[in-house]
């Protein structure tokens, strides 16, 4: 549900008001920054997906029809900028050789001595497919079957995609556990 | 199916995370955002414009080529008409336009050419006869020139009588003299065609009319000229006539050429684009600090008409593409102060264009499309650099070139007859595209445009 300044500010940005999309901006911009933070690689880069998130969506904003959380509707238009820049940078899913690590039981203390910029950073650590592939089915909730055509690759190899980035999450755990040790 | 712990703690730690984007992020979409409101309004204004010239122009059509419609349209006969005949009866009226030579312009020659037309009140059924001979036929060796009957063409002080017939309104008379002017058009007299718009204007005079047929229609776009005038006197008997020294005589087309001179403003947009991700902050500092300012060109060209409507146009032209800079300045223990400048791109160029303009009435419509070459380009102005936050002259930067190379342009035109000299008025959406970067191939960021723009101007028959 709506609250009324938030509909307001979203009637107020279709008229094309400067103040109601500034309105917008600020209420929505920490939210989204973090979005893109977790898909792109550099904070250049999430600055310029996110910048061009709003342009989305003040250009899409006809379409939003005042049902559903608002803030779900930027977030997922966000996340498609996002995929839309990956793809076209991608020529092909970084490989990093890790078909081999085990995927090892993990001591459930480890995380909480993690703080969210660690977990970010190791998330934006990942190569970049992985990144995109972990972020909307762990983050996101996508299906691998919403993540393969978002992405246009085999629902296979998004499954293979997410277990490289899980395998390679522990690692960096455990790197980060024995160096705190 | 179990969720795997591994997601779970991402999701829960990083799902509702909030960052805050940089402070200038903000100034880059709102710069965004007023290029598009105003590329928004720019275009709604040319599209309004372009719908008020398509339907003025669709109104003088329709005006021009309804026939009035009536109850009784009475038999269509040859044959001059009484004097008498009021104009509220059927009227059938004789046109009779014959050749002759023009040593003897007053007589009647034997190989002359008749365009009878007959017309109801208002029925307005037109028939043109084509007899024995065409003007083309004896413009080689005659030099005719078209007269009546002796009979029928009134004398040198042919004064008409209010009191012998009370005269149509112009109007009414306006489908008698076309058909009449049509006769007098080789091309059209052959296609039967009638096409109001071949005069221009009638006044009345007295109890007779005074004809003035348009000047291109005989010297240009026809295959007629008029010796000496442009006048022709219309009698009281509604008789197509011309007196002997305003003899018509058939020759080829000489005048082609016609002079165009317009101006008018213009939006230009900009399309900056980075060499590459290295230069992405210099692409951000300018695109958040330049937006389009008023644009404006103007254009000298002389036109070569061609057969069927098609033309070629070649000319000299002058544009402005403007830019505004916008900064922000430090000052001391003070909220920074916001500065304006106008950037501009000063181009003279020869445009070369193709065109087509559609057989109308009084406006006519037209196309044309081709290259516009690039012959100098100056660049006046500054851009902001992403180093400094300052502004950096362009003669300093060594960022453009001296020449834009060659751009694209399209061309509507709604033209519209001033007075009787062959002047006409135009008024003209124009879109031209400069595909190749203004800036040096050193300078790491292109900058192409395009411009759309509303010329009005005056287009001029040469004699």
């Amino acid at each position: 549900m709506l609250s009324m300044n938030e509909k307001e500010l979203i009637e107020g940005a279709l008229k094309g008001k400067p103040a109601s999309q500034r309105g917008l901006f600020d209420r929505y911009a920490p939210t989204l920054m973090a979005v893109c933070l977790r898909y792109c690689k550099t904070r250049t880069e999430a600055e310029d997906a996110l910048q061009e998130s709003f342009m989305r969506i003040f250009d899409k904003l006809g379409q939003y029809n005042f049902q559903g959380s608002f803030e779900g509707w930027v977030r997922r238009l966000c996340v498609n900028v996002c995929l839309r820049t990956y793809q076209r940078k991608r020529a092909t899913f970084e490989q990093s050789g890790l078909e081999t690590i085990p995927e090892s039981a993990m001591d459930p203390t480890a995380f909480s001595r993690l703080g969210e910029q660690e977990l970010l950073d190791m998330v934006a650590s990942l190569p970049e497919g992985y990144r995109i592939v972990f972020n909307l089915y762990a983050i996101e909730g996508y299906s691998h079957k919403e993540i393969g055509e978002a992405l246009g690759i085999q629902e296979a190899s998004s499954r293979s995609q997410l277990l490289k980035a899980r395998k390679l999450l522990q690692q960096k755990i455990k790197t980060s556990q024995r160096i705190a040790i | 199916m179990s969720e795997h712990p591994l997601d779970r703690i991402f999701r829960e730690r990083l799902a509702s995370r909030k960052a805050g984007p940089t402070d200038h992020l903000w100034a880059g979409i709102a710069a965004k955002q007023r290029a598009i409101r105003l590329r928004r309004r720019l275009m709604y204004a040319v599209a309004i414009l372009a719908a008020l010239c398509i339907l003025i122009a669709g109104f003088f059509m329709v005006k021009g080529s309804v026939a009035i419609p009536t109850e009784d349209a009475p038999t269509i006969e040859q044959g001059p008409v009484s004097t008498e005949t009021p104009r509220s009866a059927p009227l059938a009226q004789h046109i009779d336009v014959s050749s002759s030579s023009t040593n003897d312009k007053s007589s009647l020659s034997d190989d002359r050419r008749s365009a009878s037309t007959s017309l109801a009140s208002a029925g307005r059924e037109v028939q043109i006869d084509n007899t024995t001979t065409t003007l083309a036929e004896q413009s080689s060796n005659l030099s005719p020139s078209l007269s009546l009957p002796q009979s029928q063409i009134p004398s040198q002080n042919f004064k008409p009588t209010p009191t012998t017939l009370s005269p149509p309104t112009p109007r009414e008379n306006l489908q008698d003299l076309t058909a009449a002017a049509n006769a007098l058009d080789e091309d059209k007299y052959a296609q039967n065609k009638i096409i109001e718009s071949d005069l221009q204007d009638i006044e009345l005079v007295e109890s007779g009319y005074e004809l003035s047929l348009r000047d291109d229609l005989f010297e240009s776009a026809g295959r007629l000229s008029r010796s000496k005038s442009d006048r022709m006197l219309i009698g009281e008997d509604y008789v197509f006539s011309t007196k002997a020294e305003h003899a018509i005589k058939p020759t080829r087309l000489k005048n082609r050429f016609e002079l165009e001179l317009t101006v008018g403003p213009a939006y230009s947009n900009q399309i900056l684009k980075a060499s590459s991700e290295l230069f992405r902050e210099d692409l951000d500092a300018r695109e958040i600090s330049e937006f389009p300012h008023l644009s404006y060109s103007g254009v000298v060209r002389l036109k070569y008409r061609l057969a069927n409507g098609f033309s070629l146009t070649g000319g000299v032209g002058y544009t402005a593409i403007r830019n505004r800079l916008e900064y922000e300045m430090p000052v001391p223990n003070e909220d920074p102060e916001l500065i304006e400048r106008t950037n501009a791109l000063r181009l003279i160029e020869i445009p070369l264009m193709l065109g087509y303009e559609f057989p109308g009435e009084k406006v006519k419509l037209g196309i044309s499309a081709g290259p516009v070459v690039n012959l100098s380009t100056q660049a006046d102005g500054a851009y902001l650099s992403a180093e400094t936050q300052m502004p950096v002259g362009f003669e300093e930067g060594g960022v453009y070139d001296q020449n834009a190379g060659l751009a694209w342009r399209f061309n509507l035109s709604a033209s519209y007859p001033l007075g009787r000299g062959g002047t006409r008025l135009l008024v003209e959406p124009t879109f031209s595209h400069y595909p190749r970067s203004f800036t040096q191939d050193s300078y790491p960021i292109s900058e192409r445009y395009w411009v759309a723009g509303l010329q009005v101007g005056i287009r001029k028959l040469l004699r």
